[in-house]
């Protein structure tokens, strides 16, 4: 018993050691959806019924159509024609594109801004005769190119040419720069004006707009005296006494109005010679006095005016100095929300030999900026700037000054070519020799 | 002693199983994992425990060496957990335009949990051949350039639509890692975009493996199916799907 015992205890050990760990095994399933859509008929001219294609679904692969007058059957080898092909509904950023194929055609628009036709290809997804798309998020006056691949049923392709086509541009909002040197002397019961027209192409006329309030805001403010080409005009019958204020507004042939240049004067009787007060300078002396501004104005200085020439931003200068060029607009401008809503008028004034002209910064449509274009003075030199903010009762709250420095547009250098300078040369050098004959036949 | 030493070979025989048996006798309807020779055992449980006991065996207890544990005894059965959890539905996107054709994605996540020492291997198949059927229609399965290697970049004929797949995580086994523009490379890096393989209805194609335990949180292997119908390819349009095992195994 005790022997048996001990095999009965080694067979145990035994089949544990032959019996090896076991192994787990776990699945778990995913179901891979995908959805092909479309028509069963690929109307590529072959009956393939293991696409499911029959003469029911598919009459255009599979219905047998016999050869007519017995005549064996050929293949169609011939490419669609594209004719009719027309663009419309051009826009600013859209058109649409309209072409037709002699018979059932599958088509491929490609385009793009170059003949490479980069931006993107547009692919019908059945046969058609007429075909139209529309190409959108295009940009203003840009010219496109396309062209337009198609295969028939039969597989057979043709293609157009290289086509193009130009979107609209944006309308005009710019209006002409501002009436330079607009000036007002007074007289006997009038005011002679005088100015300088802008050199903006598209400047048509000026309007002037005269008060006895305050200087007219736009072309609709106080009452129309001119409205011409001219650089002059009298305006006569006024009141001695009184101090009429003008504003010159200049305008394109759509309509888009300066933002002002300004002036005023006041009209009265002639006095005997030597009754002649001193002359009195018309503004800024003429505006009310300056009281305690908002700490939103306090805090404006003449870093906060952008300055552009050609769409290029001019830097300031050492705080307080603007290098502009002759012949070129200056637009000056100040971010919208730069100065509180109650804001009335900014103004900006040049101080030319002895003189003040100024404009009124007027705030563009979208509302982000108030904005003045003027002609800076055609004399190479510095000016006097300055700025004036004034309230809704006309006070001033704040004057900011800086200089305004023009220098003459640098004149293109031109090229000599090489034969050029040889004939100068020799030309000099025939000179020289001809004018040492004469002097030796002078001597 | 001669017929002793026989007896005992034969009951080791007898004893043992086959290396892949996780249980060690059925009937059609059920399996008995493990069982044992003893006098006695009881199972007793309060509110918050649960105990088996098991009295009179023989042989029991722990034996160690450097490189094997042996822990005999019934209640000694060490026991191996491991599970896995893959997405149910993946819906490949965009569709596809039966005459114009196009590309179309999806990815599946299968996540593999064991507390197995020796870790744990995934594998995948098909339930058809090939994987993406509709009705009679069907995508062939994706073709390697040089099988069984897998492609670099996913390429297909011109008039040609299929269906693959390519692996991609941390347990990524070889075959689907990358060095340059080769696959099967040791040490290389396995993503979304390259090592493009094909499904062979049932057989598994093995796509991670692990050798130690990951849980609790377990490791996620992602795959991603393609198809695809190149502009002169052709499928009838309807709901194609491809059924997917991934089968993961302890080690």
């Amino acid at each position: 018993m005790n022997q048996c015992f001990k095999i009965f205890t080694v067979i145990i050990i035994i089949s544990v050691l032959f019996t090896p760990l076991p192994s787990f095994a776990v699945s778990d399933t995913t179901n891979v959806n995908l959805n092909v859509t479309g028509v069963i008929c690929n109307n590529n001219g072959i009956c393939e019924p293991w696409l499911g294609e029959d003469s029911s679904n598919c009459p255009s692969d599979c219905l047998v159509v016999p050869p007519v007058g017995g005549a064996p059957f050929s293949p169609d080898t011939t490419p669609p024609l594209i004719y009719n092909l027309f663009i419309s509904k051009i826009t600013l950023n859209s058109t649409e594109i309209f072409w037709e194929t002699n018979e059932q055609a599958l088509c491929q628009l490609f385009w793009g801004k170059t003949q490479e036709y980069k931006e993107e290809v547009i692919s019908e997804t059945a046969f058609y005769r007429k075909h139209s798309t529309k190409l959108t998020k295009l940009l203003p006056a840009t010219t496109y190119h396309f062209k337009i691949t198609c295969r028939d049923t039969s597989r057979n392709e043709s293609e157009t040419t290289d086509q193009k086509f130009t979107t609209l541009s944006p309308p005009d909002t710019t209006p002409p720069a501002n009436v330079p040197n607009f000036e007002a002397i007074a007289g006997d019961s009038q005011i002679t004006l005088s100015w300088q027209n802008p050199p903006d192409p598209d400047f048509k006329a000026v309007k002037i707009m005269r008060s006895e309030k305050f200087y007219p805001s736009d072309p609709s403010d106080g009452i129309s005296v001119y409205d011409g080409k001219g650089t002059s005009f009298l305006d006569k019958g006024l009141k001695n006494g009184v101090r009429y204020y003008y504003t010159a507004f200049t305008y394109d042939k759509i309509g888009n109005y300066s933002s002002g240049a300004i002036t005023s004067a006041v009209p009265q009787k002639p006095l005997p010679p030597e009754e002649i007060p001193p002359e009195i300078l018309p503004p800024p002396e003429e505006i009310p006095p300056v009281i305690p501004p908002p700490p939103e104005i306090e805090k404006l200085t003449l870093k906060d005016f952008d300055f552009w020439q050609e769409d290029k931003k001019i830097p300031l200068e050492e705080g307080i100095k603007i290098k502009t060029e002759t012949e070129k607009p200056l637009t000056i401008s100040i971010p919208y929300e730069s100065v509180p809503e109650v804001l009335k008028t900014i103004m900006v004034t040049l101080e030319k030999e002895g003189k003040f002209f100024s404009f009124l910064l007027r705030v563009n449509k979208e509302k982000t900026a108030y904005l003045s274009t003027l002609v800076p003075p055609e004399e190479a030199k510095v000016y006097p700037l300055t700025f004036t903010i004034l309230d809704y009762k006309n006070q001033t709250l704040k004057k900011i000054s800086g200089q305004l420095e023009v220098k003459k547009t640098e004149a293109r250098p031109l090229s000599v070519p090489w034969y050029m300078k040889i004939i100068n040369s020799v030309l000099n050098w025939l000179q020289s020799i001809w004018q040492a004959i004469k002097n030796i036949f002078t001597f | 002693m001669k017929r002793f030493f026989s007896l005992i070979v034969i009951f080791g025989l007898l004893f043992s199983t086959g290396s892949t048996l996780a249980y060690v006798m059925s009937s059609p309807n059920y399996r008995i994992q493990s069982d044992s020779i003893n006098v006695g055992g009881v199972w007793q449980s309060s509110t918050n425990y649960r105990m088996e006991d098991t009295i009179g065996e023989l042989a029991t207890g722990e034996i160690a060496s450097a490189s094997y544990k042996l822990k005999a005894g019934y209640q000694q059965m060490q026991e191996v957990y491991i599970s896995i959890s893959a997405t149910a539905n993946v819906n490949m996107t965009p569709d596809i335009q039966a005459i114009t054709g196009g590309t179309s994605n999806g990815t599946a996540t299968v996540n593999v949990k064991t507390d197995n020492l020796a870790g744990y291997n995934l594998k995948l198949n098909a339930s058809t051949l090939p994987a993406l059927k509709y009705d009679s229609a069907e995508f062939p399965d994706y073709t390697e350039a040089s099988p069984p290697t897998p492609d670099y970049d996913w390429s297909i004929g011109a008039a040609n639509s299929e269906f693959g797949f390519t692996p991609w995580g941390q347990d990524t086994v070889q075959k689907y890692r990358y060095i340059g523009t080769d696959c099967n490379q040791s040490g290389g890096t396995a993503d979304e975009s390259h090592c493009w393989d094909g499904f062979e209805s049932s057989t598994e194609i093995q796509i991670a493996q692990f050798s130690s335990s990951n849980h609790p949180s377990g490791t996620d292997t992602y795959v991603k199916y393609r198809a695809q119908i190149k502009s002169n390819g052709f499928q009838t349009p309807g709901n194609y799907t491809a059924t997917v095992t991934a089968t993961a195994t302890t080690n």
